[in-house]
């Protein structure tokens, strides 16, 4: 409130008011919605937005579906949960596949280097076109993040809270930090893993180097950072869950 | 020309896939709605639109995909569905990656 006079402040209070009511937010059509029926809403609109504009962005599109597509297959983790031993074989694999493709929600963060693209001169001019491409790639990577929230709410619930939860919980962080490095600087996607394991495992074991060391660890601390300041725990009591 | 032959066989594969699983998707959801449009939107809905619009407006609303909300049977076969789509998708991958 610094900064604003007393007749500002009273209005400020009095707008946030109107989006109150007996001390709890007046509910909106956003609010109202599930986090999940949310993310669906956010994704589908980003991808005809991003798909329908003109932009240099178009790949944000296929990366968003991929972030998507391991957002989905969280919510599927608790009816995979084997009970029965000849459910293992397809527990295990819709288990793995999940883990395959996890990387791709917080690797989206690391889309941000496409802003290299511009020059962003802004003190010689406002260039609207550069302007309008960080909007769009910050709407992506902030839809990724609450995708990445999401997907890690769905991990805590299934791994309960039990003694190793939060050690599964880092692996989990740790292998999705060697997956963007994979796939950031090795160039490889979650299918080459069945495709091409040998080339990948190869060229994986070849670069390793102080500096893939650092980048792992930047990306570790990074998604424990978006954790520790967006997540919500297992979202359990949250009303919208 | 080997080629040739080994890429339409693939996409030939694909196809019959992606076919056979809408043509399964919209048997379970006949039988569970009733329902014709349903059954269109099954059928015509690929690459697994059909069955998310299908857990978004039905689904959820009855059991939220809780696995402990639901019959054995309900499990059963929600369990295969989503293998099924999974599967699907990863040949789509594979395919893709392999043409492109």
């Amino acid at each position: 409130m610094e900064g604003l006079s007393v007749a500002q402040a009273t209005n400020h209070r009095g707008l946030l008011n109107n989006f109150e009511r007996n001390g709890e937010p007046m509910p909106t059509i956003i609010s109202s919605l599930s986090d999940r029926s949310k993310a669906r809403m956010l994704f589908f609109a980003y991808v005809l937005f991003v798909l329908f504009t003109d932009n240099d962005f178009f790949f944000l599109a296929f990366n968003l579906f991929l972030a998507f597509a391991a957002l989905e297959l969280s919510y599927l983790l608790p009816l995979f949960r084997a009970r029965l031993i000849r459910e293992w074989p397809a527990s295990i694999a819709v288990y793995s596949i999940f883990v395959l493709m996890s990387p791709n929600v917080f690797y989206m963060v690391t889309d941000l280097i496409h802003m290299n693209l511009f020059d962003f001169d802004y003190l010689d001019e406002m260039a609207m076109e550069e302007w309008w491409h960080f909007f769009l790639l910050a709407a992506g990577v902030f839809i990724a993040l609450f995708f990445y929230v999401l997907m890690v709410q769905s991990v805590q619930r299934l791994l309960g809270a039990g003694r190793w939860s939060r050690m599964l919980l880092l692996l989990f962080v740790l292998l999705g930090s060697i997956g963007i490095y994979i796939g950031r600087f090795l160039r490889f996607h979650s299918v080459h893993l069945f495709t091409e394991p040998w080339l990948l495992l190869e060229r994986l074991l070849q670069s390793f180097s102080k500096d893939a060391f650092l980048f792992v660890s930047w990306i570790t601390l990074l998604q424990l950072l978006a954790i520790a300041v967006f997540g919500r725990g297992t979202g359990r009591g949250t009303p919208h869950e | 020309m080997n080629e040739l032959v080994s890429l339409y066989v693939t996409v030939a594969a694909v196809a019959i896939m992606l076919l056979a699983f809408q043509v399964y998707f919209t048997v379970i959801v006949y039988r569970r709605e009733q329902s014709l449009g349903w059954a269109c939107a099954a059928l015509f809905l690929f690459t697994g639109l059909n069955v998310l619009l299908y857990q978004a407006i039905k689904l959820e609303k009855r059991a939220e995909l809780r696995p402990e909300e639901m019959t054995d049977e309900e499990r059963k076969v929600w369990r295969r569905v989503y293998l099924l789509l999974i599967v699907q998708y990863m040949v789509l991958f594979a395919a893709l990656s392999w043409i492109f």
